[in-house]
């Protein structure tokens, strides 16, 4: 396994950034404003796994550095942006929330579609949620693509004391799912939470040709999508021009 | 399931997804149930192919020859999206597409403007932004039908002229009636020439530029979309302004004035669904509804598996209120499947294909909606084409054989007869309200009406598609270029 999984656990507050000099400078710099340069990947990831396992909070404590003991299921969040720097490349992840829809099993299926990762989720803490991972793999299996990157992460890590599923059981699930990587985490004391998502867009990136086309469509698929907002004090867009 | 509700839906069809996401995104508690353990009710795309036969009862599997299972994803209801309508929507562009010269830069702004004719349903996509879950492809050509062969559809007077539709001089007057549509303005009478919007009927208007049986058959069938011939007697105004419509939006796209999206239709409901969740909707698949209960005339809740959700006002597609429904007709669809584009279609990998029903002796058209697996709805190197119309003969089967003959070798075939639903209850004194089956016609404008007909029985106020935008921000994250 990858010595960086096995950094002790840190407090809370101690910043995304590993030991190593990874070039992801995601986490420090998220306040820094990005250089106006257009990424070069734009990535689909969603997040599954049952209620309560701490999907959303994994999601925020990577893009917000926060953390909200208290909030329950997630309403009024459709996807969050980051953007990070990986291999040399600008990367625009895009990370999809369930909706809440996992709550009576009823995420659509086209919400597995465009995922390039996927990261599901349990927590160590609760049998149920381990015992539940054979039904996501289900709908993995039916629905996303098969070349999306899997992740399984065992979540709660600062919980140590109430652990019901060891190591070995979630490591020993994944083993068993070709390309299937693992890991556990604490999104609460921020634990392994960036590097979870840094590893799994660096598996994407290099199954990615060398040279992607600006535009990850291909020409004759239209998306409807408006223009976002630009905030006024960057220098003027780029005209989409054909 | 043991709670209050302003709004419970029954069916995740479409009609029943998008009035849920309306009422989620205006601050509705919505609990949205549907029986199958899939989203889409009749409007679903069917995977994988494995559950399609098994649909049709089918006792075999499908063969090794259609492919992997999984790569299907099969539309029980043919239609295709209409990329023209009424209405322009500044700010959106078109990724991947070229931008004409209507541009227009607001320098202040540094925004681009874009002038965008839609259809109704892709106006509810923009507006509430259920774009951002969907890709969609321009359907390659549209096509009708003549004398037992196809010809593709000429809507401009470069196409009427190249075309193999008409003789030379039926072309001069088809193009001078085109250019006489294109220049048409309701609002400036010097560009009337003669014909009042409001009084003249379509068929003197035909009359006036001297066209021939055959023109008038495709000009209202294949571009005006009309599906009987109730057009003629009737004021020409709408009928100029569809025909002025589809010419525009072909000239933006070059290929139809069509859209659909890869997947399969079934992505639409889903789409407006997960709208629906973000704002607070409960979604649950695979639920049994054993009874809606009434008190004093009016609903008070859904009962299911011996719980009992309350609500204030019920929303359901037919299937879920057999007693306040009436039968309103039926419709055949086959489901075809080949090996091979349609021929003279310029191996187009998607079409539409209609059948005026002047041609073929019918009340009302057949259409032929052809898409494949460059729309990753069937396995690589197969197409589907699904052919539909009302039924209007005790032989459904028999009618539609001239669409059958286009499509000939056909690998596979799915029939299904299916009753045609509207409600008998508009809801004013129940609080429930049915929508209507989903129809005959090749798009979703009908579709459209009923859903903004059920938001006016339930609100009491017109629809307004300003009430669909997301009230809140719910993407969050840096702003990108």
């Amino acid at each position: 396994m990858d010595p960086r999984y096995d950094i002790p656990r840190r407090a809370a507050g101690g910043g995304g950034g590993s030991a190593n000099s990874s070039p992801a400078l995601g986490a420090q710099s998220r306040r820094r404003k990005m250089p106006p340069r257009p990424a070069d990947f734009k990535l689909q990831i969603i997040i599954i796994g049952s209620r309560g396992v701490g999907k959303t909070s994994l999601m925020e404590r990577f893009t917000d550095d926060t953390f909200c003991e208290a909030c329950k299921s997630t309403v009024g969040v459709d996807f969050k942006i980051k953007t990070v720097e990986l291999r040399g490349k600008k990367i625009r992840l895009q990370i999809w929330d369930t909706a809440g829809q996992e709550r009576f099993n009823s995420i659509t299926s086209a919400y597995y579609r465009s995922a390039k990762g996927i990261v599901l989720v349990y927590d160590i803490t609760k049998q149920e949620t381990f015992e539940d991972l054979p039904k996501w793999m289900k709908m993995i299996d039916k629905y996303a693509s098969e070349e999306a990157e899997l992740l399984l992460v065992g979540n709660k890590l600062d919980c140590e004391t109430d652990r019901i599923i060891s190591r070995q059981q979630g490591e020993r699930f994944a083993s068993r799912i070709s390309g299937m990587r693992f890991c556990e985490a604490s999104a609460k004391d921020n634990f392994n939470v960036d590097e979870i998502f840094l590893k799994l867009v660096d598996d994407i990136l290099s199954k990615m040709p060398l040279e992607v086309p600006n535009k990850e469509l291909s020409n004759s698929v239209l998306s409807l999508q408006p223009e976002p907002e630009v905030p006024p004090e960057l220098p003027p867009p780029r005209m989409r021009c054909c | 399931m043991d709670e209050e509700y302003d709004v419970i839906v029954l069916g995740t069809g479409l009609t029943e997804c998008i009035l849920s996401g309306i009422m989620s995104v205006n601050g509705k508690k919505v609990l949205h149930m549907d029986r199958n353990p899939y989203y889409g009710g009749e409007s679903s795309s069917i995977t994988p192919l494995e559950e399609l036969y098994k649909r049709f009862n089918l006792p075999d599997s499908p063969p090794e020859s259609m492919g992997r299972g999984r790569d299907w994803n099969v539309d029980l209801i043919p239609k295709f999206l209409m990329a023209n309508g009424q209405s322009a929507i500044p700010g959106f562009v078109f990724e991947g597409m070229n931008i004409s010269d209507t541009l227009t830069t607001d320098d202040k702004m540094q925004r681009v403007f874009v002038c965008v004719i839609v259809g109704q349903l892709v106006k509810m996509l923009l507006y509430t932004e259920v774009t951002r879950y969907l890709d969609f492809k321009v359907v390659e050509g549209s096509f009708v039908y003549k004398g037992g062969k196809i010809f593709k559809v000429p809507s401009t007077e470069t196409e009427a002229l190249a075309s193999n539709l008409m003789g030379m001089f039926e072309k001069r007057r088809f193009r001078k009636f085109l250019v006489f549509v294109a220049n048409f303005d309701e609002n400036d009478p010097k560009t009337f020439e003669g014909v009042d919007p409001k009084t003249t009927t379509m068929r003197d208007v035909y009359k006036k530029f001297d066209l021939g049986q055959d023109v008038i058959d495709f000009t209202g069938h294949a571009l005006a979309l009309y599906r009987t011939d109730d057009y003629l007697d009737v004021p020409c105004l709408e009928t100029i302004n569809r025909i002025k419509l589809y010419s525009e939006s072909l000239a933006r796209y070059g290929k139809s004035p069509y859209l659909y999206p890869l997947y399969g239709l079934g992505e639409l409901p889903q789409g407006f669904a997960r709208l629906s969740a973000i704002y607070g909707g409960t979604y649950m698949l695979n639920k049994p509804v054993d009874e809606i209960v009434m008190e004093g005339g009016h609903v008070v809740g859904v009962k299911s598996e011996g719980e009992v959700a309350r609500c204030k006002q019920l929303i359901c597609d037919p299937s879920y209120i057999p007693d306040r429904v009436r039968k309103a007709g039926q419709v055949i669809r086959v489901i075809c499947v080949l090996s091979h584009p349609i021929k003279n279609t310029n191996d187009a990998n998607s079409c539409q294909i209609i059948i005026p029903q002047n041609q073929v002796n019918r009340n009302s058209d057949i259409y032929v909606c052809m898409i494949s697996y460059a729309h990753n709805v069937a396995a690589q190197g197969k197409y589907i084409a699904i052919v539909s119309t009302t039924v209007e003969t005790s032989e459904p089967e028999t009618e539609i054989e001239p669409a059958l003959e286009l499509l000939e070798p056909i690998d596979k075939k799915f029939v299904a007869i299916s009753d045609l639903y509207e409600p008998t209850d508009d809801g004013t004194e129940s609080q429930v309200f049915a929508s209507s089956s989903y129809d005959a016609t090749t798009h979703f404008e009908t579709t459209c009406n009923d859903i903004k007909d059920i938001y006016k029985r339930m609100t009491g106020s017109d629809f307004d598609f300003e009430n669909m935008k997301r009230k809140q921000n719910d993407v969050f994250g840096e702003d990108e270029q």
